[in-house]
């Protein structure tokens, strides 16, 4: 008698616990929350576009965007509002690398109570699954996809035709492909984006070489496989192949490759529309199309790529309410929807999150016109996209990583050296918490 | 010196001591002063007291006192010295270049455009007018006049003759040269002022009798007007090198820090510890630091140039 | 060295000298100007081509048509006329509190007298030193507490009060004669009195420089106003112009043409200020400079 009462007791407690848990999802009318974002141009305009349809689908709801500026900015006032203990905003988009210490510190919300809480709203499994994992740190749903990007391979498909020649999907036939271009053109083949280790750090996965080894606390770059590649990548820039550009960036890219000055370059994923429209009008001189291709796959057959761009996160702050959070999260639901998703590509040429959007028929018609504007988007198989080594430091080591990079490529530095230093700094850094 | 003054007030002679001292003065001071501690020197002592704890600006959980945790580290981790001592050599070549083409290009411009008429007073503000200009705007069009390939400066090298295009931003020393070009082209305008109001404040008798004497420009240049301008320069010397030693905003918009940290100057590397490594702990102890050596070079610099500095009588 | 300017001398008549010698000062003058002009001219020539002749591999040196709807622009995209006047405001008051605090203090530590008054100057003076990039989260923090974010209040707090100023109009009335002083005293003036009517006008050019720089750092200042204001009505230009940016996949900027439209408008203003007060900004610093 006494032990099935201690059980019914436990059973009751145990329910009562789970319904104190129950997630309290209500959004009362009038809710107000701030919203911050790092979009400008096109891509705001459509961001706001698609917030105020959400006002008026929700009238109870009213959504305070600002914008902010760069990832970089967002950071740093995420910070301060976080120590200050005020002026948080409910919703914010941030970048993918600063979402690790973020679930470690606890600054934003875990999102899978508001998953659960939503779940009518928002198919959490229709998300690729290498983005999702990017966001999610041991269970830890940090963000959620928004305007993701990847690092890939814009090419001149015009020039390639001319010369009879694909653009090469292993690294093996990279060499060959690098040094047949140029024997034709006789200028730089490939501008690489020198001054951000993530579009150059698929080679070396791909070549079994991480950055960061977590069972050994050191750094993977320590291997023959990356010194060769980099040997590889320096002979490719001595011999005139490659540019490795380190400064200004996106303006020297943008130059090269519509002008016709190079053939081919590595660089975000979301400048696509805008090379697309500057190179078929040959707004700089000529007149070309412009062709898509994935990180090459390594020797070992490994291919692996990766998202980068923006999430949406939910700060943890006090200073917003559950009910201004619960109306951020269904922001949230509107936004990363197959429907607004496939508009929202159609105008930044970010990747498509939702598998539903290429596959499911009612949304056959809106992915139909993203492809007609934008059709090298169907090169890329996001279901190869899986998540990189999570780690807090790993910011700090990529500066590194491409500092020495830049030494080497730019600065014709030693190539053994400089690649002995910088393992042995990434090492110091990883002893150093 | 009489230690009182007498002073007549309606019939009566007052003896004032000359050493009263007034409340009134000091309350006049106050407000500004209240202010400067409110915003620089508080700020200082949090940072002190964050200094000792283990603060990073993401964390939710409050900070815990860790001693001298991060003092160790700034002395004796790697990759502490390492970063520090690149950033003080950073932020000292910065500051002897910037000092040396601010002051001398200054005071070769100050006798260039010394001559009263209205062409030249047209020129002088057409060389002051940067400063008018935000450095976050020109920043940007910096940036652009200096792109490689497609800046105007490298394509005016190139009608020149130069072949090779120039790396700007990119470029180990030219990085530097870049920021230098920007900070120069901002602050060399202000110095000229300043110096031409100096040059004009010096009476014409000293040059008149010296010419008397059969001197030659150059060495009037040498015995008369560097001596009378030296509280001048001193004034500059010391504005200009806390000024540079301060240098940031040109930097962030410029290489941000780049490249490989070869303009990395101490206060970008402070608010890179702060916000790039979420470390403010030890961007608190760097900062601190940062002061110290400020302000031990500082009262030295004055101490050591006061000496050689000739006041007019 | 004397013989060759002997030689030279006896060659050409002092007339001569003298023209020779200006037409070598006009030839430099020009070219310094030149130099310097440079990159204004830029920024003009700029804001005022299309995108194509900004952003093409060739160098365009002047626009084939004036495009002034780039000065269109930024008054379309943001509301720059309340960028306009949240600056004009800001630094108003910052010009403000910045002479009527710099003038008492400096009054104060030139020609008053009280306990600790070095120790506070160095106080004042030590304050120069410290760049608001390390400091300003404390800061920033009371003034989260207050209740001054996107305020005007905010923002004025880190600029209230220049050490600079002190400093500059501190030696600007050390020169003004005690005797003065003591007349206006015996002349029943109150000290308030005393620094208003007799104190400023006698260092009226040192007050209006540094009116103008308290004017032109105000109109300048980026870094604290950036962290202080995060609502859109309440950009100040320099801020307000960078949000004039359009980037392609948060990456790229290419509407220089448009930027820099926006950055000449916001200097006019200052232009406008400097090309009435001009004559007094160099007469101003003497007195700072010569002791």
């Amino acid at each position: 008698m006494k032990k099935l009462f201690s059980i019914v007791l436990a059973a009751v407690m145990l329910l009562s616990c789970t319904a104190l848990a129950e997630f309290d999802k209500s959004i009362p009318d009038g809710t107000t929350f701030t919203f911050w974002y790092s979009f400008s141009g096109v891509n705001e305009a459509k961001l706001l576009e698609q917030v105020r349809a959400f006002e008026a689908e929700n009238p109870g709801i009213t959504v305070d965007a600002q914008y902010i500026g760069s990832y970089n900015n967002i950071h740093s006032e995420l910070a301060n509002a976080n120590t200050a203990g005020s002026g948080s905003p409910a919703l914010s988009v941030i970048n993918v690398p600063r979402l690790t210490s973020y679930s470690k510190d606890k600054l934003v919300e875990d999102l899978t109570p508001y998953i659960e809480a939503f779940a009518d709203e928002i198919n959490f499994d229709d998300f690729y699954a290498g983005m999702t994992d990017m966001m999610n740190n041991g269970g830890y749903q940090a963000a959620l996809p928004f305007g993701q990007s990847g690092q890939i391979f814009f090419y001149n498909k015009t020039l390639m035709k001319e010369i009879g020649v694909e653009f090469p999907k292993t690294i093996e036939e990279f060499g060959p492909w690098l040094k047949t271009v140029y024997d034709y053109t006789g200028k730089t083949v490939l501008d690489v984006c020198g001054n951000d280790n993530a579009y150059f750090y698929c080679l070396f996965t791909n070549a079994d070489a991480y950055m960061i080894d977590v069972e050994s606390n050191t750094t993977g770059l320590r291997s023959d496989a990356a010194l060769n590649l980099i040997k590889d990548l320096r002979s490719w820039v001595d011999a005139g192949y490659i540019k490795w550009v380190d400064a200004d960036v996106s303006n020297t890219l943008r130059l090269d490759f519509t002008s016709g000055e190079c053939a081919a370059m590595l660089y975000t994923s979301s400048s696509y529309a805008n090379y697309k429209k500057v190179a078929e009008n040959g707004e700089n001189g000529v007149t070309f199309e412009v062709g898509i291709g994935n990180q090459p796959v390594g020797i070992s057959g490994r291919n692996e790529q990766y998202v980068a761009g923006a999430t949406l996160i939910i700060p943890s702050a006090d200073c917003n309410t559950q009910a201004q959070k619960n109306a951020a999260f269904k922001l949230i639901c509107y936004l990363t929807a197959p429907a607004q998703q496939l508009d929202w590509v159609h105008t930044t040429s970010y990747y498509v999150t939702r598998k539903s959007a290429s596959t499911d028929p009612q949304y056959a018609d809106a992915y139909a016109a993203v492809l007609a504007d934008l059709p090298e988007m169907d090169v890329l198989d996001l279901n190869v996209y899986v998540a990189k080594t999570k780690h807090e430091l790993f910011d700090k080591c990529g500066d590194i990583f491409e500092q020495y990079m830049s030494e080497i490529m730019n600065n014709k530095g030693d190539v053994e050296e400089n690649w002995e230093i910088m393992c042995d700094e990434i090492d110091d850094t990883l002893a150093d918490r | 010196m009489k230690k009182t003054k007498a002073v007549t007030i309606d019939g009566r002679v007052m003896h004032i001591r000359r050493e009263k001292y007034y409340w009134s003065d000091f309350f006049l001071a106050l407000p500004a002063v209240l202010l400067l501690v409110l915003i620089t020197y508080y700020p200082i002592l949090e940072l002190i007291r964050i200094s000792f704890t283990d603060w990073r600006l993401t964390m939710t959980s409050a900070p815990e006192y860790v001693g001298w945790k991060n003092w160790t580290w700034l002395f004796t981790a790697k990759t502490s010295i390492r970063y520090l001592l690149n950033s003080l050599q950073v932020t000292l070549v910065y500051t002897v270049c910037n000092i040396a083409i601010d002051l001398g290009f200054g005071m070769l411009f100050a006798h260039l455009f010394n001559h009263l008429t209205r062409p030249f007073a047209a020129m002088r503000a057409l060389v002051f007018m940067p400063r008018y200009i935000a450095m976050s705007s020109c920043g940007i069009i910096f940036l652009w006049m200096l792109n490689t390939d497609y800046g105007v400066i490298n394509k005016m090298l190139e009608y020149l003759g130069m072949t090779e295009h120039l790396n700007w931003l990119g470029d180990d020393n030219l990085a530097m040269v870049s920021i230098l070009m920007l900070t120069g082209w901002h602050g060399v305008g202000y110095c000229m002022m300043i110096y031409l109001s100096a040059l004009l404040g010096i009476s014409r008798d000293y040059y008149e009798a010296s010419s008397l004497d059969g001197a030659t420009g150059l060495q009037q240049f040498r015995y008369i007007t560097l001596p009378l301008l030296s509280p001048t320069t001193l004034f500059l010397f010391i504005t200009t090198f806390i000024s540079s030693m301060k240098v940031y905003q040109s930097v962030d918009v410029m290489t941000g820090g780049g490249p490989r940290n070869k303009t990395a100057v101490m206060v970008y590397y402070i608010y890179d510890l702060a916000f790039n490594d979420n470390r403010i702990d030890r961007s608190a102890v760097t900062a601190l630091l940062f002061f110290v050596i400020l302000l031990v070079v500082t009262v030295s610099t004055m101490r050591i140039t006061n000496r050689n500095v000739h006041y007019e009588a | 060295m004397t013989t060759q300017s002997n030689a030279k001398s006896a060659f050409l008549s002092p007339r001569a000298k003298h023209t020779a010698g200006l037409t070598v000062r006009w030839i430099l003058a020009v070219l310094v100007t030149v130099i310097m002009v440079f990159p204004l001219f830029w920024m003009l020539s700029t804001a005022l081509k299309t995108e194509q002749e900004v952003m093409s591999s060739k160098l365009v040196f002047w626009p084939a048509v004036i495009q002034w709807d780039n000065f269109v622009y930024p008054f379309r995209k943001v509301p720059f006329l309340r960028y306009m006047l949240n600056t004009a405001c800001v630094t108003a008051m910052q010009m403000t509190s910045e002479l009527l605090l710099g003038i008492m203090a400096a009054y104060a530590f030139s020609k008053g007298k009280f306990h600790g008054k070095h120790l506070l100057f160095v106080v004042v003076l030590g304050a120069m030193m410290i760049p608001i990039q390390v400091t300003f989260i404390p800061l920033y923090i009371v003034i989260a507490r207050v209740g001054w974010m996107n305020t005007y209040w905010g923002v004025w707090i880190a600029g209230c009060v220049s050490s600079y100023s002190i400093f500059l109009l501190r030696q600007a009335f050390m020169t003004v004669d005690d005797s003065y002083i003591e007349a206006a005293r015996v002349d029943g003036m109150g000290k308030m009195s005393i620094i208003f009517r007799i104190m400023v006008p006698m260092c009226k050019p040192t007050v209006i420089t540094v009116a103008l720089t308290a004017f032109m750092s105000g109109w300048n200042s980026y870094f604290w106003p950036k962290v202080i204001i995060k609502a859109q009505n309440m950009y100040v230009l320099t801020v307000g112009v960078q949000r004039l940016r359009t980037s392609y996949g948060n990456e790229a900027t290419a509407n220089y043409h448009q930027i820099m439209a926006g950055v000449l408008l916001s200097v006019i203003p200052v232009f406008i200020v400097f090309a009435i007060f001009q004559k007094h900004m160099l007469s101003g610093y003497t007195k700072a400079a010569m002791k």
